[in-house]
C-alpha cells in the first residue's frame, strides 16, 4: 500500500533531519524534473574509526519497493565495493535487508545503515555474494 | 521375440478363461487355460484419499491432542509444531524435559501462556483508539491511528500495518510461520490473530499453508498432482526400498491416478520410479539432439567424433583428431586422394567393433524409445478418434432405440486403451532396461500380447460406424475391450510379482 510506504518514508526523512549518526547521510534523490523521490534515497555511510575503511564515506543507494515497510528496501554501492557480502553488482547482503531471513517493518533507515556500516569490518562469512573478497578474506 | 511363448504361457495366461471371447480373436487362445489360482487381483497399495476438509480436521486433531497433553492453547501449540515440523513425539518430550526452552525457541514471550491455567485476558485484544497519548505506530509512523491491533507479545502497531504485514507475507511469500513486526521481536503471529485481520480469502490461504506444511512434513501424506485438484492421499508404502520392488500407484477421491512415490501425475507401472527417472533423464537429454545426429552427421572413421557437413567438397578434416576422409566412402583421404580413385562403386562397409557397439547402443535406445513416443501419440489420437464418434453415437441414440448405456461401449473402449497404452508405454521403457536374457523373453511375449490385442481393439474403433452395423460392431468392441483388460491385468500383476519376488534384472544400477 503506497500510502503506508509514503507516508513511513516521509516519518523516516523528519526523523533523520532530527537526529542522526554522525558521519552519515541519507536523503531521497532528486527526478529529473526536480521533484522529490522518496523511493530512491542516496546515503553515504563513513567507515569506523579503527578500521581499514576508516576515512572513506561510502556511497550507497537505497530503492524502496512500493510494499515498503513489509518488504525491506535494496541497498546497493554505487560504485560496487569489494567485501565478501557484497554482490559484484554492488547491491548488499544483509540478513536484516533479507524478507525471508529478518526484516521487520519496524526496521528503521538508521538501524538499516548502522547494520550496513557494522558489515564493513566484520563480513558474515556463512552468506557470501561475490567470489573474489570471499576467497582472499577466508 | 515369441520363440519361447510356451514356456512363459503357463504361469500368466491363468485367467483367460474370464474372458468374454469374440468371434474374431480366437488366435489369442489356442490352448486350454488353467483356472485362476486365487490370484487374480493386481497387488494394490493400500491407499486412502482426504479432501481438503479430511485434512484440515486431521491436522487440528494433531493440534488438539498435543494441546490436551502440554496443556496450552491450540493456536499456541499449532507454532509449536510448526517449529517442530508436525513432528508431535518430539515437541511432546521436548516440552515435558523443559516448557520454557520450548516456548523460549519457537518465540514465545516469556510472560505469556506456559503455565496451565486460562490465558491471560490480554492475550488478543483490539485496543480500543484510547491507546496511550503518545502512541505513534512504529511502522507508518501514524500518530492518531483508527484502530490498533496488540499481539500476545505487547507489541501493538496499528491494525492496517498488520494487516499490509500478514496479508503479504501469507500472499506473496507464502509463508505460515511470521514473526511479530518489531525489530527484536520472535514471537510467532497467531492463526486467531491472522484470522481476525486479514480478509477471508487470505485466511483460507493461511489455512492452506499450514496444511501445507502438515502434508509436506508427513512422508506417508502427499497431494494429488493433478492440476486443480485438492485431494491429498496417504499411503503406507512408496518410501525408501520398497519403491525398488513395487510401483506405488494411488487413487485420490477424485479419480485421478498417480504415483505414490515419486508424484509423477500418472500410472508409471511397471517401472520403478527410480528408473522411470532415470528414462525421462535420457528421453530429455536424447530426444531431439540423437535423432538429429543420427539424421545429419556422421562419425569420424578414426575418433568417431560427430561431423556435420554443411558445405564444401568431400574433402572431411576432422577437427578433433585430424583425420582427413572421404564424406562419401568415409575411407582415408591419403588412400583415396584427389581424382586418382573416385568412389563410386558400392562396397559393403567393414564392421568396425566400437563404433557398431556404440551405434547398436543407439539404436537400442530409438527403438524402446520410439515405441514409447508411438503408444504416446496414439492414446492422444484414439482420444480424439472417440471424441468424434461419440457426437455421432448422440445422434444415433437419439434416432435409434439404443440406451444411453449401450452407447457408452466405445468410451469404456478407448479409456481402457488409454490406460494399456500408457503401461505399454512404460513396459518399452522397462524392457530398455531388463538383460537380456529368458526373464526378459517372458516379459516381452506378455507385452507382445497386450500389444496385439491393444492394436487390435485400436483397429476396431477405426472401424467405420455405421448405423445399421452399430450392434455388431458394439458387440465385438466390448468383447475386445474386456480381453484387452484381461491382458493388461496379466502384464501388470505378473510385472507386479516380478519386482516384489526381484525376478528382474536391470542393465543399470536400480539402487
Amino acid at each position: 500500500m503506497s500510502g503506508i510506504c509514503r507516508a513511513r518514508l516521509a516519518e523516516e526523512r523528519k526523523q533523520w533531519r532530527k537526529d542522526h549518526p554522525f558521519g552519515f547521510y541519507a536523503k531521497p534523490t532528486k527526478a529529473a524534473d526536480g521533484s522529490m523521490n522518496l523511493l530512491e534515497w542516496e546515503v553515504g555511510i563513513p567507515g569506523k574509526a579503527g578500521t581499514p575503511w576508516e576515512g572513506g564515506v561510502y556511497k550507497l543507494m537505497m530503492i524502496f519497493p512500493e510494499d515498503y515497510p513489509s518488504k525491506p528496501p535494496k541497498c546497493k554501492f554505487s560504485p560496487p565495493l569489494f567485501h565478501p557480502n557484497v554482490y559484484p553488482s554492488g547491491t548488499v547482503c544483509l540478513s536484516i535487508l533479507d524478507e525471508e531471513k529478518s526484516w521487520k517493518p519496524a526496521i528503521t533507515i538508521k538501524q538499516v545503515v548502522l547494520g550496513i556500516q557494522e558489515l564493513l569490518n566484520d563480513p558474515n562469512i556463512n552468506d557470501p555474494a561475490q567470489s573474489d573478497a570471499y576467497t582472499m578474506f577466508k | 521375440m515369441s520363440d519361447l511363448s510356451d514356456v512363459g504361457s503357463d504361469y500368466y495366461d491363468s485367467d483367460d478363461a474370464s474372458m468374454v471371447d469374440g468371434t474374431n480373436d480366437s488366435d489369442f487362445d489356442d490352448e486350454p487355460l488353467p483356472q485362476p489360482k486365487g490370484k487374480n487381483k493386481i497387488r494394490e497399495v493400500e491407499h486412502k484419499s482426504y479432501s481438503t476438509a479430511q485434512l484440515q480436521g486431521l491436522v487440528e486433531n494433531d493440534i488438539s491432542q498435543v494441546a490436551s497433553i502440554v496443556g496450552l492453547e491450540s493456536p499456541v501449540v499449532s507454532i509449536l509444531l510448526r517449529h517442530f515440523n508436525w513432528n508431535s513425539d518430539r515437541l511432546i518430550e521436548k516440552f515435558l524435559d523443559s516448557a520454557t526452552l520450548v516456548l523460549h525457541d519457537a518465540g514465545e514471550p516469556d510472560s505469556a501462556s506456559h503455565s496451565m491455567g486460562p490465558p491471560p485476558a490480554k492475550r488478543i485484544r483490539l485496543d480500543s483508539p484510547s491507546a496511550p497519548a503518545q502512541f505513534v505506530c512504529g511502522v507508518c509512523c501514524d500518530d492518531s491511528p483508527a484502530a490498533v491491533f496488540r499481539l500476545r507479545c505487547q507489541h501493538v502497531f496499528c491494525e492496517p500495518c498488520w494487516q499490509e504485514y500478514v496479508s503479504s507475507k501469507i500472499k506473496d511469500e507464502g509463508q505460515c510461520l511470521f514473526r511479530c513486526m518489531h525489530d527484536e521481536c520472535r514471537t510467532v503471529v497467531d492463526g486467531p490473530s491472522v484470522a481476525k485481520l486479514v480478509e477471508p480469502s487470505v485466511n483460507e490461504r493461511y489455512k492452506e499453508l499450514v496444511r501445507q506444511s502438515y502434508v509436506g512434513a508427513h512422508p506417508r501424506l502427499r497431494f494429488c498432482p493433478h492440476p486443480g485438484c485438492t485431494e491429498t492421499v496417504s499411503c503406507s508404502s512408496g518410501t525408501g526400498s520398497s519403491l525398488l520392488t513395487e510401483v506405488p500407484t494411488v487413487k485420490c477421491g477424485m479419480g485421478h491416478v498417480f504415483c505414490f512415490g515419486c508424484g509423477m501425475d500418472s500410472d508409471h507401472r511397471p517401472l520403478t520410479c527410480k528408473l522411470v527417472k532415470t528414462w525421462l533423464k535420457n528421453a530429455r537429454d536424447d530426444a531431439g539432439t540423437s535423432q538429429w545426429i543420427k539424421a545429419n552427421t556422421r562419425t569420424c572413421p578414426k575418433c568417431e567424433n560427430n561431423i556435420e557437413k554443411n558445405g564444401g567438397c568431400n574433402r572431411i578434416l576432422c577437427r578433433h583428431c585430424q583425420y582427413q576422409f572421404c564424406w562419401l566412402c568415409m575411407k582415408d583421404w591419403n588412400v583415396h586422394g584427389y581424382n586418382n580413385d573416385v568412389c563410386n562403386v558400392w562396397k559393403e562397409p567393414e564392421p568396425d567393433a566400437s563404433s557398431a557397439a556404440a551405434k547398436q547402443n543407439l539404436e537400442k535406445w530409438l527403438f524402446y524409445f520410439d515405441r514409447f513416443n508411438n503408444h504416446e501419440l496414439s492414446a492422444r489420437l484414439d482420444e480424439e478418434l472417440c471424441t468424434r464418434t461419440e457426437e455421432k453415437m448422440v445422434e444415433w441414440q437419439e434416432r435409434s432405440k439404443m440406451s444411453w448405456i449401450e452407447s457408452t461401449f466405445m468410451r469404456d473402449a478407448v479409456d481402457e486403451l488409454t490406460r494399456c497404452r500408457s503401461t505399454l508405454k512404460w513396459t518399452y521403457a522397462m524392457a530398455y532396461f531388463l538383460i537380456a536374457g529368458n526373464q526378459k523373453q517372458i516379459f516381452e511375449d506378455v507385452q507382445a500380447d497386450l500389444e496385439k490385442a491393444v492394436e487390435d481393439l485400436s483397429q476396431l474403433l477405426e472401424e467405420p460406424v455405421e448405423a445399421d452395423s452399430v450392434k455388431s460392431i458394439r458387440q465385438r468392441m466390448m468383447d475386445k475391450t474386456v480381453y484387452v483388460r484381461t491382458r493388461h491385468e496379466i502384464v501388470l500383476r505378473d510385472t507386479a510379482e516380478g519386482l516384489a519376488e526381484g525376478r528382474w534384472e536391470w542393465n543399470t544400477t536400480s539402487e
